[in-house]
């Protein structure tokens, strides 16, 4: 899981006013911002400002350079037969078809670029964390 | 023999509508087989053996007809993709014959007939065709013979051969069309204005019999040995003699006498069968106009909807248009030969037409009867206001009408052989915008495209699920369909342009990039179409309603990265709302 601060929640698809999805944006430990697509929807819109975990899932992942996709300095790691891209402030989960297909060295750091990040799930950090991420 | 190209689905001289070279042995029954300017209907048997229904244009009949051991091949017509198939009987000796041995099965009339058509068909100096045929091919001849001694050229001997072929096709076909006058006009005959016609049919035979004189007394000069070129320019006495021999304009002849009847024949009863053959006429000038300016002119920024009437209208040769118009009038009015390419596409263009060409007629008609009698049938044209009847045609006809007619009007006009080639081309999205712009629908638009064989058109929007969908009270925009198709659950599912947040529009703005879709596909064309068939003809691997009635299918696609899972959300009607990569 991830620990961020929702900053925004943007809608996506919407027909008829219905919303289908959503883009929400959020800042990172490190105070980055990462925009996270929100595909079922969860709707985050009642964590707008506050600090979650939330499980972030990536479309593809690959390990060439390629111009204006995301790419995070970091390893990969098996984690109960699911595989992640780890490093201070950020889990992915990425596929194990990524890794056959792109032939990518499990346990070693290295600069990784990724395709659109999901939003899988959602938490509440409890209060310990969250006192913690504030400060 | 030589195959002559006086039908223009068989041409093998220098003609790109056809390509032949698939053997066709065995021609279904009802097959068209074209043999010289002779269409058979094959009622039976194959290459080897076969008899069928060879239509004899001086008869206006159908005699029947047998051949053995003959080399027919599948007529290729680029220019109408979607032509039944027929057939071209091309062997250098192959020959048709009277069916039956016994000559009792035809009256002795026919036999002579025969007899007549068997000499045309084995001689190839005489020509085949109809009397409008004849006329046209004469004047074809004609101006390549004048142009080539305007140029200070010479004229081959076998250009002045095919002259005098035509020439006496003109004089027989004129000599019918006497006969078939004289009837008309029973005991009017005589009155000036009829006796007038009858005389300048005369006057023409005349002078083209003296024309066909000339050239045959021409022809047979030997010319010397030795030297040689001692009239003016390097000509010898006889060539320059050949050159005069020429009749200048039979064709001009031939549709002053036209223009002439309609102004005799234009009475109140038949008022509208003139009006209309005219109307027709000028709407068809108007629509090839258009094609002309937007389609074959070297000037890529023309770009007229068809209802930019005012420009088009400014583009045309006002007079050629109406004498046009009124030689339309005079053939749809007076007995004449058939055969002429103009009674063919007028016919062609009616039926395309449709509900428009009552519209456009009844409109003309009814502004042609308020002008003074005293006004001719040119001038009373020239009054009626075209842009409104034009409207009330309805565009849609008009893109009938071209894509119906192309093919005849080409015979005529030598630029637009070519168009199916240079519409291609253009490609699909330019045509569907320049259409567009004429507010055509998305289906007269489709259909167009699909006539010429356009890439991309058609294969994604199925009328008949386009009128299900309607049917149904669905609101859709049907101008911005993209596609539409019916589910395995034979749920109707559609793509739309729509907008930032829904359709096709929302999938480009928000999921074209290289984080998503541009990973799996080459191109967005490339894309839609993809959504298309896996909706088509695919199941999919999971299905969710949620309380909201968002629909949610999700399905495995081929892309480049191999076989993808994607999610297809819709509204409860089927709108495509979003298309994601999982």
């Amino acid at each position: 899981m991830t620990e961020v601060v929702i900053l925004k929640n943007e809608i996506g698809a919407m027909y008829q006013d219905v919303i289908y999805d959503y883009w929400v944006s959020c800042k990172l430990t490190n105070n980055s911002e990462l925009l996270l697509f929100d595909p079922k929807p969860i709707d985050v819109s009642h964590y707008l400002n506050q600090n979650v975990e939330i499980g972030i899932k990536a479309l593809f992942i690959e390990k060439k350079y390629t111009d204006k996709l995301r790419s995070f300095y970091g390893q990969l790691e098996n984690i109960n037969g699911k595989y992640y891209f780890k490093n201070e402030c950020l889990e992915i989960e990425i596929s194990k078809e990524d890794i056959i297909s792109e032939n990518l060295q499990l346990n070693t750091f290295d600069t990784f670029y990724f395709g659109r990040l999901d939003i899988e799930s959602i938490e509440e950090l409890n209060p310990r964390s969250r006192s913690a991420l504030a400060e | 023999m030589p195959v002559k190209s006086t039908t223009a689905s068989c041409e093998v001289d220098q003609s790109i509508l056809y390509a032949g070279s698939i053997p066709f042995q065995n021609p279904p029954k009802a097959t068209m087989l074209y043999f010289n300017s002779y269409e058979i209907i094959v009622t039976g048997g194959n290459a080897a053996k076969g008899e069928g229904l060879l239509f004899f244009p001086y008869l206006m009949k159908r005699i029947p007809v047998e051949w053995q051991n003959i080399t027919i091949r599948k007529g290729e017509d680029p220019e109408d993709p979607f032509m039944s198939d027929y057939g071209c009987i091309v062997g250098k000796d192959d020959k048709i014959q009277v069916q039956g041995s016994n000559p009792s099965v035809l009256s002795d009339d026919l036999n002579k007939q025969f007899t007549a058509l068997a000499a045309w068909l084995n001689d190839p100096g005489s020509f085949t065709g109809t009397f409008g045929e004849a006329i046209e091919k004469y004047e074809e001849k004609r101006k390549v013979i004048q142009s080539t001694e305007g140029m200070g050229g010479k004229a081959d001997k076998a250009d002045y051969q095919d002259l005098t072929k035509y020439l006496k096709g003109i004089v027989k076909g004129g000599s019918d069309w006497k006969e078939k006058l004289l009837k008309h006009f029973g005991s009017d005959a005589n009155k000036p204005e009829n006796k007038a016609i009858l005389d300048k049919l005369d006057a023409l035979k005349v002078a083209l019999l003296a024309c066909e004189k000339c050239v045959a007394d021409n022809l047979s000069v030997t010319p010397p040995k030795t030297g040689g070129g001692g009239g003016p320019m390097g000509f010898e006495d006889w060539e320059v003699n050949l050159a005069k021999c020429v009749y200048p304009d039979a064709k001009g002849v031939i549709d002053d006498i036209k223009i002439s009847i309609a102004n005799n024949a234009c009475g109140p009863e038949s008022i509208l069968a003139c009006v209309g053959a005219a109307a027709m006429d000028i709407a068809l000038n108007y629509a090839f106009k258009w094609v002309e300016v937007n389609f074959l002119d070297e000037n890529k920024q023309n770009n007229y909807a068809i209802t930019d009437f005012d420009n088009i209208w400014k583009a045309q040769d006002k007079y050629e248009v109406f004498s046009s118009a009124a030689t339309a009038c005079a053939v749809a009015l007076v007995p004449f030969p058939t055969g002429t390419t103009k009674e063919k596409i007028l016919a062609t263009a009616v039926g395309a037409f449709a509900g428009g060409a009552v519209a456009l007629i009844t409109d003309a008609g009814d502004q042609y009867e308020v002008l003074p009698k005293t006004m001719s049938v040119g001038d009373k044209l020239s009054s009626i206001d075209w842009k409104q009847c034009f409207r009330k045609a309805g565009t849609s006809a008009f893109i009938t009408g071209i894509s119906s007619g192309i093919a005849l009007w080409a015979i005529d006009h030598p630029k637009f052989k070519d168009f199916g080639a240079k519409v291609k081309s253009l490609g699909y999205d330019k045509i569907k915008t320049l259409l567009k712009k004429s507010e055509l629908s998305e289906e007269t638009i489709e259909a167009f495209c699909r006539r010429f064989g356009v890439k991309g058109a058609g294969k994604l929007l199925d009328n008949a699920l386009i009128s299900e969908l309607k049917a149904a009270g669905v609101k859709f925009t049907e101008a911005d369909l993209k596609f539409i198709a019916k589910n395995k659950d034979k749920f109707i599912m559609f793509l739309e342009k729509g907008n930032s947040n829904a359709g096709l529009q929302h999938i480009i703005e928000r999921h074209w990039n290289v984080d998503e879709l541009m990973k799996f596909f080459n191109n967005q064309d490339e894309m839609i179409e993809s959504l298309f068939n896996v909706i088509k003809n695919d199941n999919y691997l999971s299905k969710v309603i949620d309380t909201k009635n968002r629909l949610s299918d999700v399905y495995k696609i081929q892309t480049t990265k191999g076989l993808r899972e994607f999610t297809i959300a819709t509204g409860d009607k089927g709108f495509v709302v979003s298309f994601i990569p999982n």
